[in-house]
């Protein structure tokens, strides 16, 4: 059995604070990475349904490339974000493979649905985003 | 039977060390080697020894990996790890709730 004064837990409880502290600011790169796909996906979902030719493709890749070199190097992952990016990702293909195959289908070159529809595909990363700052 | 919270500390956590160390990563899914080394701020050496001493328990789990061609190694905090970390941050926070005795009080 372990014997220890309140000073000394409190001080322990402190020690703690500032571990955790030390984890959650070197944990901030998943807000920007996941405010960046947000972002992303309102500009380029639209962009690849109204406009013709591989510049966006190419732009798109070039954005992805740029976030996961962001990404690739950091050294803690925040508790829960994993689980967070998962899910995000997930419903985020959903809603992009299933919008962009209904818009080419049904509204071709209509500006209003591809911009809604960007907002929609972009809410499960802003969500994410906003549910990693906590 | 006494219900005195020191009885909840856990013997392998209660190390101040030990105890940034799993603080330390209560607070991540993942950290690297590097990261708690600089957080905790102790020598490779005796992070290895803390963190053999934790995989021994079965409260860390470490993985090796590569990051381009660098290996790296990843520490991450087991289920049981997490479980006697709460257990011990609550007993540790009770204890601190306890008024501190005053020895010239006590002793009269």
């Amino acid at each position: 059995m372990t014997d220890l004064s309140p000073g000394l837990a409190a001080a322990a409880l402190a020690d703690i604070d500032q571990a955790s502290a030390a984890v959650r600011r070197h944990s901030r790169w998943a807000v920007r990475a996941l405010t960046a796909y947000a972002i992303g996906t309102l500009i380029f979902f639209p962009a690849g349904g109204l406009l013709e030719g591989p510049v966006v493709s190419v732009a798109w890749g070039l954005f992805l490339v740029s976030v996961l070199a962001h990404v690739w190097p950091r050294r803690v992952v925040g508790r829960g974000v994993r689980r967070l990016y998962v899910v995000a990702a997930v419903v985020w293909t959903v809603l992009w493979v299933g919008l962009a195959v209904l818009g080419h289908a049904a509204f071709a070159g209509k500006a209003g649905y591809w911009l809604v529809a960007g907002v929609v595909v972009a809410g499960p990363m802003a969500v994410a985003a906003w549910r990693a700052r906590s | 039977m006494s219900t005195h919270p020191r009885h909840q500390l856990d013997a392998v956590i209660h190390s101040p060390i030990r105890l940034s160390i799993v603080a330390c990563l209560a607070a991540a899914d993942k950290a690297e080697f590097a990261f708690v080394r600089d957080t905790v701020e102790v020598s490779d050496s005796v992070l290895s020894r803390q963190v053999t001493l934790l995989t021994e328990a079965g409260y860390v789990q470490a993985r090796k990996g590569y990051v381009g061609k660098r290996p790296r190694t990843w520490l991450s905090l087991t289920a049981a790890g997490r479980e006697a970390y709460t257990k011990h941050l609550a007993a540790l926070t009770a204890i601190a709730a306890t008024p501190a005795r005053v020895e010239g009080k006590a002793d009269v």
